[in-house]
C-alpha cells in the first residue's frame, strides 16, 4: 500500500486540511529579508554615504613605569598630565609593550536608528603580531608582520593594501589601519590624539600587570558621494 | 585606505522567482509546519522566519537545486531550535508540548493531533514527512540534516514512532498503517 492510501497518510492529510490556510504574506516575508540581507551585509562591508561614525576606544597599554611626558613636552612642577601627554609617552612606550583594544562604532545615518559595531583585540608591537575580533561572533581579523588576514570560512588575506585593513567597518580612509596596531602603534594612538578627545581613565593592576587605560572619541564622517539608486525603504 | 562597499539592491529577477516560490511554498509547507509544530500560529511564525532566512540565501538555494527541500529542512531544524529557545521562557500560559492521553478527547482528529504531540519532535518529522509529504526515506534524512540524516536512523526513528502511535491511539482505523510501505 503506498503512503497516499495509508490510513494514517489519509489521516494527516485530513488533519492539515481542517486548517485554514492564510495568503502568503508575500510582501512581510520580502521586507524582512531584505532588512535581514542588509543587516548582514552591514556586518561585514561599509555601507552607504552621508554616515557619521563617532568612535570610542578603550586602550590599555601594560608597563611599569609610570607615564612621563614625551621628549620635548615642557611639564611644570605644577602643570598636570594632560590625557594627551599621557597618551603621546603611551605611544612611545607601545611599541615595546603588548596592549589590549575594545572599540566601538557608534553609526548615525540620516533617517535612521544609529548602528554599533564592537571590536576588541590584542597587539604585540614587538613581534607584530595581533588580531581583532568583531563586530560580529565569528569574524575576525589577524595582523602577522605586514600582511592582514581575515576569516571568511577560511582564512583569506586581506586583498589591497595592508595598511588598508580599517578598524572597523566605517573607518575613514586614510586615517586608521588595524594593522598599525601591531607594526606601528605609535603612530596609530599619535592620529587618534590628532583626531579627537583622549580621555586618561586610570591605571589598574600593579607591578608588571599595571595597566592603563585610555579612552577617545573622535566624529569620523564619510566623504560625500553621488547619490545613487537604491531600493525603496522598507 | 580603501572602504569596500556591496550593494544590497534587490534583483528584480531575483525577487521575481523568489516571490512566486514562496506562494506555492506557503500553501505547500504551513501544514506540515502545524504538524510539526501541533499549533497553527507557531506554524506560521516558524514558516516564515525560514522563508525570511531563504530570502538571503535566496541566489545560492536557487541555483543549487531544490529549495523546497532546504526549506523542509529549515522547518525541521527551526521547529527543534525554536523550542531550545522558548524553553527558556517563562510562559506560564503555554500548552505542554505533549498530550496527555488519558485526558485526551475522543474526537479522532484531535486524537491523532495530540498523538503526533505526544511523540519526539524528530520522530513527528518522521512520521509527518513519510506519511503527509510522502517523501522517501532518502528525502527524509536529507530533511533531518547530517548529523541524523541516514537511511538507517530514519527507519528506526520510523519504527519507533509508528510503535508509539498504535500505544496511544484508539482501534479507530489508525493505529494500524497496514502495509505501510517503509
Amino acid at each position: 500500500m503506498s503512503m497516499e492510501q495509508d490510513p494514517l497518510s489519509v489521516a494527516l492529510r485530513d488533519l492539515a486540511d481542517r486548517q485554514t490556510v492564510p495568503a502568503a504574506p508575500v510582501e512581510q516575508v520580502l521586507r524582512r529579508g531584505r532588512r535581514a540581507k542588509r543587516v548582514r551585509a552591514a556586518g561585514l562591508t561599509a555601507v552607504g554615504a552621508a554616515a557619521a561614525a563617532v568612535v570610542a576606544g578603550a586602550l590599555g597599554i601594560g608597563g611599569a613605569a609610570p607615564p612621563e611626558p614625551a621628549p620635548g613636552v615642557a611639564v611644570s612642577s605644577e602643570a598636570v598630565l594632560t590625557p594627551t601627554m599621557r597618551l603621546a609617552a603611551a605611544a612611545d612606550r607601545t611599541a615595546r609593550n603588548t596592549f589590549r583594544l575594545k572599540w566601538t562604532y557608534v553609526i548615525s545615518q540620516r533617517g535612521g536608528a544609529d548602528a554599533k559595531e564592537i571590536y576588541v583585540g590584542a597587539f604585540d608591537p614587538v613581534h607584530r603580531r595581533g588580531y581583532l575580533n568583531g563586530p560580529v561572533s565569528g569574524m575576525t581579523q589577524r595582523f602577522i608582520g605586514d600582511d592582514a588576514y581575515v576569516w571568511r570560512g577560511k582564512w583569506q588575506k586581506r586583498p589591497g593594501r595592508p595598511t588598508d585593513a580599517a578598524v572597523g567597518t566605517y573607518g575613514a580612509p586614510g586615517q586608521l589601519s588595524a594593522l598599525e596596531l601591531s607594526t606601528a602603534p605609535g603612530t596609530f594612538l599619535k592620529k587618534l590624539q590628532a583626531l579627537g578627545k583622549v580621555t586618561y581613565v586610570g591605571r589598574s593592576g600593579s607591578g608588571g600587570a599595571a595597566v592603563e587605560r585610555y579612552s577617545f572619541t573622535y566624529a569620523n564622517r564619510a566623504r560625500p558621494r553621488r547619490a545613487r539608486s537604491r531600493s525603496p525603504p522598507t | 585606505m580603501a572602504v569596500s562597499e556591496t550593494t544590497t539592491r534587490a534583483s528584480p529577477l531575483s525577487d521575481a522567482a523568489y516571490t512566486a516560490f514562496v506562494e506555492v511554498a506557503w500553501d505547500r509547507h504551513l501544514r506540515v509546519a502545524t504538524l510539526l509544530t501541533g499549533d497553527a500560529h507557531r506554524a506560521e511564525e516558524l514558516l516564515q522566519d525560514c522563508l525570511v532566512e531563504l530570502y538571503v540565501r535566496w541566489p545560492r538555494v536557487s541555483k543549487s537545486g531544490d529549495p523546497h527541500a532546504y526549506l523542509r529542512r529549515m522547518l525541521v531544524n527551526g521547529n527543534v531550535s525554536w523550542w531550545r529557545r522558548r524553553r527558556r521562557e517563562l510562559l506560564t500560559a503555554e500548552t505542554p508540548d505533549r498530550a496527555d492521553p488519558l485526558s485526551a478527547p475522543r474526537e479522532p482528529h484531535e486524537e491523532l493531533r495530540r498523538a503526533l504531540l505526544a511523540l519526539p519532535r524528530q520522530q513527528r518529522a518522521v512520521v509527518v514527512l513519510r506519511h503527509f509529504d510522502d517523501l522517501t526515506e532518502k528525502a527524509v534524512a536529507a530533511a533531518l540534516g547530517c548529523t541524523v540524516g541516514t537511511v538507517g536512523t530514519v527507519k528506526s526513528q520510523h519504527f519507533r514512532a509508528m510503535a508509539r502511535l498504535r500505544e496511544l491511539l484508539h482501534p479507530v482505523g489508525l493505529d494500524e498503517p497496514k502495509e505501510a510501505a517503509l
